[in-house]
């Protein structure tokens, strides 16, 4: 009983991770219409600004998380109105290509920088836990899921409560109509990719605070990971992004802890993936994603 | 999202293709005729005299990539559906041709065609799931694909050698002919040779056909589903049908292209065929023109050249690490350049290198016929 807990405290802490990174994609594919791929350069950003911030200048770390976020939804922003604005709706598969293109281009950057060898961003919780009952729980657990439900409930008020947030529901809804009313979807796109890339760079800052983690090669991967979980959650939904996650987080640790041996080597690997493929037979809309209905 | 028109045929060959398509020859016209005989001495006569080993290496990596691409470009150029999964298929086709020619030690008229039938039957396995979903979902998908391919490569020892690869044993041999010693009259060719004749004499073969096969009835139909696929639909064309008509081909196509990279190779990994070489495919397929003839080719050719420049030049190159040292290294220097290509090509010229070597010849001919107007 005590080792399920266990797990199903990790399962939450991953899930809300993957729901941190669904988030970015969702955010940005409700109100431009683009599978934004870039998500995982963003989450780099996040780690590598992070340890440039706050071991290289010395800030606090609170501080460094805060001017980490900022530059790489600046970094996002500048990529949107730049490259990705002018091909948006050009048509499916274009914007797929280009920012999967940025996304390869951009992570070798940073590792060109700062090297390949893992960076410790010095975070303020290390190894440190307490015990809940028999189940131990490290503070890196309960940030990653105190700040994840912040975000959520935060992004959930912006959207339903302010003019902007209006007006990406709007642009969400019926583009052209939304530019009838004066809402300029420029403003609307920029502004979600900026989310979007603040959304990247707190998982990716996480992700490099995890055990034997640090700022690494290979963090731009775990978006692609977080993917299944937009099919699960549906790609237009973000509570369902952060359910979704949980959902996957929660089966993969206990995929982990449970499967055998005879599975295979990184049986927990390709687990999102086969959960994403039993879903989509079920349910190809996902959990809390509406039944699209094409004219033409 | 409207699914519009993909890649635009070209109004000035619209005429042409409507020509050739009510032309049931195999080759289009005269000039095409003697263009694939031209090229088919080429082939045979580019290796007689051209001994560079390094070289001839390199070519046969295009060759083998450029068929692959060929493949994704059915798919993707022709059909309209996404895929960030051919490596997968690529693999299938990889694996099989060790398994059926070395393992059981088939001749290659038997694993050549097999490692085509299993890319091909993997696509049918797949298509079911794969063409209920549109745009980013199909590419999500197809992307678990490659995920689960290295996976079970790893955990298929049989047959895959697991995490440390197998030697391909299998032979390139076509009854008396040994494609990896050629031997014409009393020149014997090296072994880089001879698989430089087989693997650019089978491109040739598949440019034909696929050029072929979209020029007939079922591949007009992939390309009008790509165009507007509810205009398709109205029009009489079997839109599901016909799209995994498009997966099955581009598969058996992509596991062709394995097995003979397989060969050229001689020593596969499972992570061989990961995330990065369907980047490669994909940057071939945009970076040379989607949903054309010889856009694979030249894009398969100018992308390979990106890694041998960069292995050459890298040293020069300030930012550049040392191994042991930080510093940029060369598999990233690639990334960011293929990362790059990709988006200046398909933000300036969505066509690719066959609309700009289109509009050099164009502008050509126009200053030419300026110049004599006679």
């Amino acid at each position: 009983m005590t080792e399920q807990l266990q797990v199903l405290v990790g399962g939450i802490t991953l899930g809300c991770l993957y729901g941190l990174l669904a988030l970015g994609f969702v955010v940005v594919a409700r109100s431009t219409g683009v599978l934004n791929l870039t998500q995982g350069a963003f989450v780099v950003m996040g780690a590598y600004f992070t340890y440039a911030a706050s071991r290289t200048l010395n800030l606090p770390f609170p501080i460094a998380v805060l001017l980490a976020v900022l530059a790489t939804a600046g970094i996002a922003v500048l990529l949107e109105a730049l490259i990705v604005h002018r091909i948006a709706n050009s048509n499916l598969f274009t914007p797929i290509l280009v920012t999967f293109g940025l996304l390869i281009l951009i992570p070798p950057i940073f590792y060109g920088i700062w090297g390949t060898k893992p960076l410790a961003i010095a975070d303020p919780w290390g190894l440190a836990h307490f015990q809940l009952g028999p189940v131990s729980v490290n503070h890196r657990d309960i940030a990653v899921v105190v700040v994840t439900a912040v975000l959520l409930v935060a992004l959930a008020l912006f959207l339903r409560r302010t003019r902007l947030g209006l007006a990406m529901q709007a642009t969400a809804v019926d583009a052209e109509a939304a530019l009838a009313q004066g809402i300029s979807d420029r403003l609307v796109h920029r502004l979600s990719w900026a989310l979007a890339g603040s959304f990247g760079a707190v998982a990716g800052m996480f992700l490099a605070t995890a055990a034997g983690g640090g700022a690494r090669p290979g963090l731009e991967l775990y978006a692609l990971l977080a993917l299944p979980v937009i099919i699960l959650g549906g790609i237009e939904s973000p509570l369902g992004a952060v359910i979704g996650g949980l959902v996957m987080g929660i089966v993969q640790q206990f995929a982990v802890a449970t499967v055998p041996e005879s599975f295979g080597k990184g049986f927990s690997e390709v687990v999102p993936y086969i959960v994403m493929i039993t879903i989509l037979l079920v349910r190809p809309e996902g959990l809390f994603g509406t039944r699209k209905v094409r004219r033409a | 999202m409207t699914s519009q028109q993909a890649v635009s045929v070209d109004p000035v060959e619209a005429p042409g293709k409507a020509r050739e398509a009510a032309n049931p020859r195999l080759v289009g016209s005269r000039s095409a005729r003697w263009g694939l005989v031209a090229l088919l001495v080429l082939i045979v006569a580019f290796p007689m005299n051209f001994g560079d080993t390094y070289w001839l290496g390199v070519l046969n990596a295009t060759g083998t990539a450029a068929i692959a691409a060929v493949g994704l470009n059915v798919l993707t150029g022709y059909a309209g559906q996404i895929s960030l999964g051919h490596a997968f298929f690529v693999s299938v086709g990889a694996f099989t041709t060790q398994y059926v020619g070395g393992t059981m030690g088939l001749p290659m008229v038997v694993w050549l065609p097999a490692a085509a039938l299993a890319g091909g039957i993997c696509g049918a396995l797949v298509a079911p799931f794969a063409l209920r979903l549109k745009g980013p979902y199909l590419a999500i998908v197809s992307l678990g694909l490659v995920f689960l391919g290295v996976f079970l490569g790893r955990n298929l020892p049989s047959v895959t050698g697991g995490n440390e690869g197998t030697v391909v044993s299998a032979r390139a041999t076509l009854g008396p002919i040994d494609f990896e010693q050629l031997q014409l009259g009393s020149i014997y060719f090296l072994r880089e040779q001879s698989l430089f004749i087989l693997i650019w004499g089978c491109l040739a073969l598949v440019l034909l056909f696929t050029a072929n096969v979209m020029r007939t009835r079922g591949g007009r139909a992939m390309q009008a589903v790509r165009d507007h696929d509810i205009a398709a639909e109205v029009l009489g064309v079997r839109m599901m049908r016909t799209q995994a008509n498009a997966f099955i081909l581009s598969t058996a196509i992509a596991g062709l292209a394995g097995g003979l990279l397989a060969v050229n190779l001689q020593y596969i990994r499972p992570d061989n065929f990961d995330v990065n070489l369907s980047v490669q495919y994909l940057a071939i397929i945009v970076i040379g023109g989607l949903g054309s003839t010889f856009g694979p080719v030249l894009g398969a050719i100018f992308v390979s050249m990106v890694p041998v420049l960069v292995d050459n030049f890298s040293d020069k190159l300030p930012f550049m690490g040392t191994p042991g040292s930080d510093g940029l290294s060369t598999t990233d220097l690639n990334l960011i350049l293929y990362g790059s290509l990709i988006v200046a090509f398909l933000l300036l010229e969505s066509k690719g290198l066959v609309a700009l070597l289109g509009r050099a010849r164009r502008a050509l001919q126009a200053r030419r016929s300026a110049a004599n107007p006679a």
